[in-house]
């Protein structure tokens, strides 16, 4: 019995690059394992890529034609381009396929802003007014420039990679702490511990001397 | 300004706390990063990557969402069809192995016959036999018998084709007189009862073959062959 469960352990964790041979010989269990570890690496891929493209706030399905298009350049021929990962240039299928489809969606982005070049509307948002102007929103201007630049610094040398991650999630692309947490994959303690420090930082050097 | 709702604005109107970086992220290190399997070490580089880039921020959120069940589905099935077009190819395979078979198998049966015309023979009803109400006819050996086998339902208009046997307490042997079929499917015979079944006298049976396919009328043949059985009861002649 404990055998089994160990070999059924074993299966379920085994690397994506294992479940190729037997998904594109048509092993059902097999194409759901892989679709289900390949397409969020190929969607999450695409999107970024969009989103550069775009500059604009994407929807939940914004980037799943493109990752449709790279899910079919993958399987094309048997799956060449699958069978062709090889574990010393990337440390894992997933990794691979992430960079194959960066590479493909920036290449078929460009040829479809080729193809709308002279006709197409431009789109203007807010997003799109920030990524104009560096970054700098309205509010912002409001904030003054040198204290600004003071707690940027602060914050910066006073909190280690997981702060100023926490920072990045919640204050820079508005996140909620438990969105954070789930990203980060932590306790949602962990991120309020350390917003209560990042309000600390600020409160006091915003204290009077 | 000491209230935390002013302190996060204030956060919030700071912007990045530093530059994002001007190379790509590497998203074999992130994919591992998310599936926990980097090392302290590593972990805190890739956090502080994190912090300072947004797209792999980006990343890293998009990837920790689950695909629409329609793209999934729809990957899925894009891997299946080889699967599905092997199934069809065997279903056609098989549809055109039994259509082979369709085209080489034995013709039908003629349809049932009816015995309508029987003459010098006078019918008996069996009390001993397995059906008591099973018609035989007996027969003496100087009678001459004439038969008509008429069918039952309309005929295809494959040419039809018929043997005679007798069985007296022997196996089926082929008839010295066959019988002949008429244009409608009716066959008939007229022969000395003696021409059929000689002295074998006692129960024998007149066993008539009907065929479409004369390769059928093998004795022992049962496929595509419609059999019709008289049962006799031989006698000698009284006048002997």
């Amino acid at each position: 019995m404990t055998l089994t469960w160990l070999l059924i352990a074993a299966h379920l964790q085994a690397p994506a690059a294992d479940l190729v041979g037997p998904a594109l010989a048509g092993d059902r269990r097999a194409v759901a394992r892989l679709v289900e570890r390949l397409m969020p690496v190929i969607r999450a891929t695409v999107r970024v890529a969009l989103r550069k493209a775009a500059h604009r706030r994407l929807g939940p399905y914004d980037g799943d034609d493109l990752a449709q298009e790279i899910w079919l350049l993958l399987i094309r021929d048997d799956g060449k381009r699958l069978r062709a990962y090889d574990p010393t240039r990337a440390r894992t299928l997933e990794g691979y396929v992430a960079m194959i489809a960066r590479t493909e969606a920036t290449h078929l982005l460009k040829r479809e802003q080729a193809a709308r070049r002279g006709g197409g509307a431009a789109h203007d948002d807010i997003d799109d007014a920030r990524g104009v102007s560096g970054g700098i929103d309205p509010e912002q201007a409001t904030l003054g420039a040198e204290l600004a630049t003071r707690l940027r610094a602060l914050l910066r040398d006073a909190l280690p990679e997981r702060g100023r991650l926490v920072f990045a999630h919640i204050y820079v692309d508005g996140r909620t702490p438990a969105e954070a947490a789930r990203l980060m994959q932590v306790n949602t303690q962990v991120v309020y511990n350390w917003q209560h420090k990042i309000r600390g930082i600020i409160r006091d050097q915003l204290a009077p001397a | 300004m000491n209230r935390d709702a002013d302190l996060d604005a204030l956060a919030a109107r700071l912007g990045p706390l530093e530059p994002a970086p001007e190379t790509p992220f590497d998203p074999d290190r992130l994919i591992a990063w998310h599936h926990g399997a980097l090392d302290p070490t590593e972990a805190a580089e890739v956090e502080a990557l994190l912090a300072a880039d947004p797209d792999a921020r980006a990343f890293v959120a998009d990837l920790a969402e689950a695909p629409s069940p329609f793209l999934t589905r729809w990957a899925e099935s894009r891997l299946r069809p080889r699967r599905r077009l092997a199934a069809a190819a065997g279903v056609l395979t098989a549809l055109a192995a039994a259509a082979l078979l369709w085209v080489m198998r034995a013709p039908p049966a003629p349809p049932p016959y009816d015995l309508s015309l029987i003459r010098g023979a006078i019918v008996e009803t069996r009390s001993d036999a397995p059906d008591p109400t099973a018609e035989l006819y007996r027969v003496d050996d100087e009678a001459t018998l004439t038969l008509t086998l008429t069918p039952t339902a309309a005929l295809d208009n494959a040419p039809l084709y018929s043997a005679t046997y007798t069985a007296c307490a022997a196996p089926r042997a082929r008839a010295s007189t066959q019988g002949t079929l008429g244009p409608d499917g009716a066959w008939t015979l007229t022969a000395p009862a003696r021409a059929l079944f000689a002295d074998r006298y006692g129960p024998c049976t007149l066993e008539v073959a009907l065929t479409h396919d004369p390769d059928h009328l093998d004795p022992l043949d049962e496929d595509a062959v419609r059999w019709y059985r008289i049962p006799f009861d031989y006698r000698p002649s009284d006048a002997r």
